[in-house]
């Protein structure tokens, strides 16, 4: 199951290595040109240097000997001070050794299982980060003295202590990643709690947990509500540090999403959706894309970095239809009598699991009398007391093309509830839709309403005056007529 | 038919022109290629047209290419008058007879086509032209192109010039196996057809001339192991400036600069560089300083017009002690001029162009060899002297093709990289040396260096500043800057004996008919020598001298001088050549001068008849230096 | 140089932040009174601000009363020619595109002798911080006309009214292909001058502000006595210059879309009242210092001989 992201991770990491040697060998070129320099400071007015230099027009024209004299007084005394030589020289070998190890050591990004222990993981992580830290670090010091701004006094004391922490965000982006695998169970509290202490660190790692089914299982006797337990989608919440990405092959950017994802300057937790040991590919794709579609497992981004705002960070966009709670499906079928009958139907949670073994026995046959079966979407709505006594059903096709209906165990409706209410939240907190935005949209339309009316009435009053103004210069003109015709003579103007 | 006479030659001079888009100048560079593989010396220049698409069978449509090669493998200058030429119709012959390039013994192979066309003008003109020509003593003979190619082609036009190479092939008794590999090689990458039908056109030429010729010359060569390579001196220029290391040609299209500046784009961002064409001239040297003043030296090649718009400028690099080189491939002026003829007339501009005292180092080349290498030593001077320096090229170097060494590419230097280390606290933006002149010059990057590059006059401090002892001051160190490169110049050598009545010195391009002229001369007694100056400033030393060794000095230069024959002019009044006035100046001799504007380049016979004239007049003539008796004091 | 290298660079800068007067050289001679001062205290605010090293800027400029700007900032300063700043400044960019270039010119040194590689340097979007000080004449030389002189001044060489209409060189900037920054501020509004020059040096591409500056000396009473008088009004955007709000009692505000070409060129040729503030922005320009070194690397020596040698090939006649 894993093998898809052990492949983008390992992508990823020889991507960021192949980075690291580029990197590297430039400095090492631009440091050998700084001892080319200092060689030329030192020698580049001998007469074989400057004769080589002058190119063989200036031989029979000059005299390179006299030339050489003139110009050499100067130079030599622009030579590198001995312990910048002597740093540069030091540097030279072990910037070689840390191209090789790219190549080598640092290319293999094993990955950890979560199930270690806490303390030998953040060793580890340590390491691992360190080593990295240290090819930095030696390209920093490297670019300093190539710029000649390497003062001793001050960055000696700098670059003793370093460690990863030292490193800004653009540098982490082009580390290797240090990834845990972590398998989510059905229960999976102890797991994402052990996550969060590790997260807590601020250690750049990232967790990538995989599962394949997505049934919980909750504490029994809870009522429908929302239950205590942590979600992995909510995870910015409470950690608002950590770079969350929720997606599975459904999402069309999904192997982009990962590749960034892995990359990111911060710890991170990557929760992937993956196919079960024996399943298809294609059976897998179209089980994803019902899993995305009811909710059941909601494409989420959360980048910290993206923007300053909590809710531009957070991005729902890959998800179907963001705007709605429910996607409603149209069933086709024969109903009980046997005549045909389309039905829309709102594809939640439930709807998905009816199609998931391990849910097999949370959906049962509705009994004969149908008075206390309620579909479930409206049973999610119902008070505490209205609940009471009603059984939940859910409609589906079945294969023969009749709809037929099945209840939901009190397991299956908390679930339901569960990823209702958290999609409705991941819906607030991303901008999609809160009830203050709904307040503001309500008043802006009152406004506006009533601007138009007043406008209206306003236009209408315009209309009456200018009517009558019409009405009374007509009748004048209309006498004036009559006047004339009968008397033959034009009125006066008065 | 009786077998044909083998002339044997030391050398000759061949042109070959046709209307343009003939293939004349294909033609040409077959017959060079193979007369190169046969181990001649070749000099050739292009015959132009003056404008893109002159109307055919006209004058002024002639194009072609004058070729001369010689029994020894280096042949310097482009030659006297042709011995033979090849035209492919009248008009093209008549052009080259008014332009004065053609013996009056020349051998004419013309096209007969026009003898018996439809078209009765042409009837006329053709037999006008061959009248005029014939009566000044040249040969004709009348070959049939047109008719022999149409038997294999199907359009005469794409063909004949292929006719033509071999005629010239058996003309000269050279290999037709060798043409054959030649003319595969021109056509590389062509249709099969295309090259077959090529080789069997220069065969039927081969074939018709060996039959039909009873007169051949024998051209004998020499072959040698030293690779040789063949370009004209726009394009050697450009590859050296890529082995000169610049990174950044910066220029504005300007004849005859341009091609230069073609073949620098095509293969300049191979090397890391790359050619930038600015919106004029004056952003072109913009640019260039820009860069250089950045840590890059930088190049920008122009011509005479050119010059003129980048002065400003030019004062502006000596002012702020920015190294930067300049190429003026000069053209016939003044203003707009002859833009594609040949002149040596902007040394004075070079020289002294710029307002106020700018002094700069002014070089040029002599030979197309040299085009390849001078860059370099430009760049080593401008960067360690902190300097302007002018390279005078002009269109008879740029145009002319010629065979030299080939470079050893492999001995091109590694130029230093950009130097940004830290400036010791102190350091002062122009930390004269007081008896060079010399200073370290410090780039953007340097900690430590911050200050400010100005136009005005300034102190060592870099400070702008307008009293009179500093303003002296900072005349004086760029002046001797001048001075201290001076001092490690040789003198010239002399080609000939160190004493004699004539001295014969020159620039530029000049040199090989100069030379060429010399030796003649020499070989018929008369005792006279020349000198050929590759650095015009600083004026190399001893040349007082080299000078004192003659009865009379004068410059033979590609400038205008008034005539002394001219009742109007005067000793006090005579305007002289360029090069003669910076002499006159520089020595106090009375030197004259050979300085006339043909738009062409001399041809060595021209210089020997000048020297038995002067050599005529000479007899009451006492040595130069009593003519201006020496000022006390001076050496 | 790559992307990793670089950043090395930028996050190993900052040992100790510079202070102003690092960025000091010499106490300016300009006017009492005069706005180059400003737009020089700006510009040090801006490089401390980026912590930028003083080496590692270069200036440029004309010839002018504001071209003596780079013998007061102390960074790598170049004080060239009349209306030739521009083109140097194009070579500074191709030569070394790792340093930041700030241009300073005057209106007669850019717009009327440097008029022609004013045009052609915003096509070729050099990445360059191009400020010209306006202030309606030539100070310098004691008083001529320049490009900008309004209708009807009189100057030393026209002593009865300038004959011409001034051009509007926001319209000129505007017209040209390839513009991907024009913003304009005067040097009488302080705060918005410290935005705009913020505002253009972060923009990747050709910045060209305008400054609009009163010179106490030769034209007191220019822009309604210095902006006492002088109608503008401050162009806004989310994304824009940020308008202080005591700035609004010297004009009021307008919502302006600096993305919008169109609604740009419009905006460019209204004068009355001047529109202050980001008149146009497009940040995805190429600038002509990638769209060259993008096309080649510079080979190591082997490889460059080996080449020469390939290309001298082509022209040995064996």
């Amino acid at each position: 199951m894993q093998e898809q992201i052990l492949q983008a991770v390992d992508d990823v990491c020889r991507d960021q290595c192949a980075a690291l040697e580029v990197a590297l060998a430039e400095t090492i070129s631009e440091l050998q040109d700084v001892l080319r320099l200092d060689e030329h400071h030192r020698h580049g007015h001998d007469p074989d240097q400057l004769e080589r230099a002058l190119g063989p027009f200036a031989a029979t024209n000059l005299n390179v000997g006299s030339l050489s004299r003139v110009l050499g007084a100067g130079t030599r005394s622009r030579a590198m001070a001995p312990a910048r030589l002597k740093r540069v020289q030091e540097l030279l070998p072990t910037l070689g050794e840390m191209k090789e190890a790219c190549a080598t050591s640092l290319r293999s990004c094993a990955s950890v299982d979560i199930d270690k222990e806490e303390n030998e993981i953040r060793e580890l992580a340590e390491e691992h980060l360190n080593r990295v830290a240290g090819v930095l670090r030696a390209l920093r010091i490297a670019q300093l003295e190539i710029r000649s701004k390497y003062v001793s006094e001050t960055h000696d004391a700098v670059f003793a202590e370093f460690s990863w922490r030292q490193l800004g965000p653009e540098e982490l982006r082009l580390c290797p990643p240090f990834v845990l695998i972590a398998r989510l169970k059905e229960d999976s509290s102890a797991q994402l709690l052990k996550m969060m202490s590790l997260l807590e660190s601020g250690m750049p790692i990232k967790i990538a947990a995989l599962r394949s089914s997505l049934r919980q299982v909750y504490a029994s006797g809870l009522d429908i509500s929302v239950p205590p337990m942590m979600t992995i989608e909510t995870l910015p919440l409470a950690m608002r540090g950590v770079y969350l990405l929720q997606s599975c092959v459904a999402d069309p950017d999904f192997q982009t999403r990962l590749s960034e994802g892995l990359s990111a300057p911060r710890p991170g937790v990557i929760s992937v959706l993956c196919p079960r040991d024996d399943e298809e590919q294609a059976a897998f794709q179209g089980r994803a894309e019902r899993a995305v579609r009811s909710r059941a497992f909601p494409i989420c981004l959360y980048d910290p970095d993206h923007a300053s705002g909590f809710v531009t960070c957070i991005d729902l966009s890959a998800n179907p239809s963001p705007d709605k709670v429910w996607i409603n499906e149209t069933l086709s079928g024969r109903d009980a009598q046997g005549s045909a009958v389309e039905i829309d139907e709102p594809f939640t949670f439930a709807h998905f699991a009816a199609s998931e073994p391990e849910f097999a026995a949370e959906l049962t046959a509705p009994p004969a009398v149908a008075d206390r079966l309620v579909p479930m979407t409206d049973y999610l709505e119902f008070s505490r007391r209205q609940r009471l006594g009603k059984l939940p059903f859910i409609s589906l096709l079945a294969k023969d093309g009749s709809i037929v209906r099945k209840v939901a165990s009190p397991m299956m409706a908390l679930q339901c509830s569960d990823r209702l209410h958290l999609w409705r939240t991941l819906q607030e907190i991303s901008g999609i839709d809160n009830p203050h935005v709904n307040a503001t949209r309500t008043t802006l339309r009152s406004e506006f309403a009533a601007e138009q009316e007043a406008q209206l009435k306003s236009q209408q009053l315009e209309l009456e005056k200018d009517a009558a103004r019409r009405e009374r210069a007509a009748v004048v003109s209309a006498v004036r007529k009559l006047v004339v015709s009968l008397s033959g003579v034009e009125p006066s103007d008065s | 038919m009786a077998p044909s006479r083998l002339v044997r030659l030391p050398e000759h001079t061949v042109e070959i022109v046709s209307d343009a888009g003939e293939g004349a100048q294909k033609a040409a560079i077959a017959f060079a290629q193979l007369c190169a593989k046969a181990g001649n010396g070749l000099w050739t220049v292009e015959i132009i047209p003056s404008e893109i698409r002159p109307p055919p069978h006209t004058i002024g449509s002639a194009s072609g290419n004058r070729i001369r090669l010689a029994e020894r493998s280096k042949v310097t200058n482009a030659g006297n008058r042709a011995n033979v030429v090849l035209a492919f119709n009248e008009m093209a012959l008549l052009s080259r007879l008014e332009a004065g390039s053609l013996a009056d013994d020349v051998l004419v192979l013309i096209d007969d086509h026009w003898a018996t066309h439809d078209d009765e003008r042409y009837r006329i003109s053709y037999r006008e032209v061959l009248d005029k020509v014939r009566s000044r003593g040249a040969t004709i003979r009348e070959v049939p192109l047109e008719r022999e190619t149409i038997r294999h082609a199907e359009d005469a036009q794409q063909g004949k010039n292929m006719f033509a190479v071999g005629l010239l092939c058996a003309l000269y008794n050279k290999d037709m196996d060798v043409l054959d590999d030649v003319i595969r090689g021109i056509f590389k990458g062509k249709a099969r057809e295309v090259i077959e039908l090529a080789v069997r056109l220069a065969d039927a030429g081969y074939q018709y001339g060996v039959k039909h010729f009873e007169q051949r010359f024998e051209i004998q060569a020499v072959p040698t192991d030293i690779p040789k390579v063949a370009m004209n001196g726009n394009t050697a220029l450009a590859l050296g400036a890529v082995s000169a290391g610049f990174e950044i040609c910066s220029m504005y299209p300007i004849t005859p600069a341009t091609s230069a500046s073609h073949e620098l784009s095509g293969i300049f961002e191979d090397f890391g560089g790359f050619v930038h064409q600015a919106e004029d001239e004056i952003a072109a040297i913009g640019v260039a300083l820009g860069a250089s003043y950045a840590g890059k030296t930088a190049l920008t090649i122009t011509s005479g017009p050119g010059m003129a718009l980048k002065t400003e400028f030019q004062g502006l690099a000596v002012m702020t002690e920015t190294p930067l080189v300049i190429v003026d491939v000069q053209r016939g002026g003044p203003s707009t001029g002859l833009p594609t003829k040949i002149e040596q007339s902007d040394l004075l501009h070079a020289l002294y162009g710029a307002p106020g005292d700018a002094p700069k180092v002014v070089i040029a080349p002599s030979t197309i060899e040299e085009c390849y290498y001078i860059l370099s030593l430009a760049r080593k001077i401008a960067e360690e002297f902190r300097m302007l320096v002018i390279v005078l090229s002009d269109a008879n170097l740029a145009t002319g093709q010629q065979l030299f060494d080939r470079p050893d590419v492999s001995q091109t230097p590694r130029r230093p990289p950009l130097d940004l280390s830290p400036v010791p606290l102190g350091t002062l933006p122009y930390d004269w040396d007081p008896t060079t002149g010399l200073s370290q010059r410090l780039i953007p990057g340097q900690p430590g260096g911050m200050g400010v590059t100005t136009s005005l006059n300034h102190d060592r401090n870099g400070k702008a500043c307008y009293d009179a002892e500093r303003n002296q001051r900072g005349h004086s160190m760029r002046s001797r800057k001048l001075a201290a490169l001076q001092q490690s110049l040789n003198a010239p050598s002399v080609h000939g004996p160190p004493e004699g009545d004539l001295l014969l010195v020159g620039w530029g391009s000049t040199r090989g008919a100069i030379e060429e002229a010399v030796d003649i001369a020499r070989g018929e007694g008369l005792a006279v020598s020349s000198v050929h100056l590759q650095f015009l400033s600083p004026l190399p030393p001893g040349l007082r001298e080299i000078f004192a060794g003659f009865r009379q000095i004068i410059t033979v230069e590609l400038n205008y001088s008034d005539d002394w024959e001219d009742p109007l002019i005067t000793k006090e009044n005579r305007r002289y050549g360029q090069l003669a006035w910076i002499l006159r100046a520089a020595t106090l001799l009375d030197i004259d001068c050979y300085a006339k504007v043909p738009g062409r380049p001399y041809m060595p016979v021209e210089i020997m008849d000048e020297i038995k004239r002067i050599l005529g007049n000479q007899s009451g003539i006492e040595s130069p230096a009593e003519t201006f008796p020496a000022i006390a004091g001076a050496n | 140089m790559s992307m990793l290298a670089e950043l090395c660079v930028i996050e190993s800068g900052a040992a100790d932040p510079h202070t102003l007067d690092e960025y000091e050289s010499e106490t300016p001679r300009w006017c009492k009174g005069c706005g180059d001062h400003g737009v020089l205290a700006a510009l040090q605010r801006v490089l401390r601000k980026n912590n930028l090293d003083p080496e590692d800027v270069v200036s440029v400029s004309g010839i002018g009363c504001s071209s003596r700007l780079p013998h007061y900032l102390n960074t790598y300063g170049f004080h060239g020619i009349h209306g030739r700043a521009l083109p140097i400044s194009t070579g500074v960019r191709l030569a070394r595109p790792e340093l930041p270039v700030v241009v300073i010119m005057g209106d007669g040194d850019c717009f009327s002798i440097g008029g022609n590689h004013w045009l052609h340097a915003i096509r070729y979007n050099i990445d360059a911080v191009v400020l010209v000080l306006d202030n309606e004449v030539y100070a310098l030389t004691k008083m001529q006309v320049s490009p900008t002189t309004p209708d009807g001044w009189k100057t030393n060489t026209t002593p009865h009214g300038t004959y011409l209409q001034p051009m509007n060189p926001l319209s000129v900037v505007m017209g040209m292909t390839n513009v991907s920054f024009l913003a304009q501020t005067a040097t009488w509004l302080p705060a918005h001058l410290d935005e705009t020059i913020e505002k253009a040096w972060e923009h990747h591409g050709l910045s060209f502000v305008r400054i609009l500056q009163r010179c106490p000396v030769f034209m007191p009473k220019a822009f309604g006595d210095g902006g006492l008088n002088f109608p503008v009004v401050f162009l806004e955007h989310e994304d824009g210059i940020p308008v202080h709000p005591l700035l609004l009692k010297r004009g009021a505000t307008r919502a302006h879309n600096h993305r919008d070409i169109n609604e740009a060129q419009r905006v460019a040729v209204s004068v009355d009242p001047a529109p202050m503030g980001l008149l146009y922005r497009n940040p995805d320009v190429p600038t002509y210092e990638e769209i060259r070194w993008n096309r080649q690397e510079r080979p190591d020596h082997r490889t460059f001989v080996e080449r020469l040698d390939a290309l001298m090939d082509r022209y040995t006649v064996s």
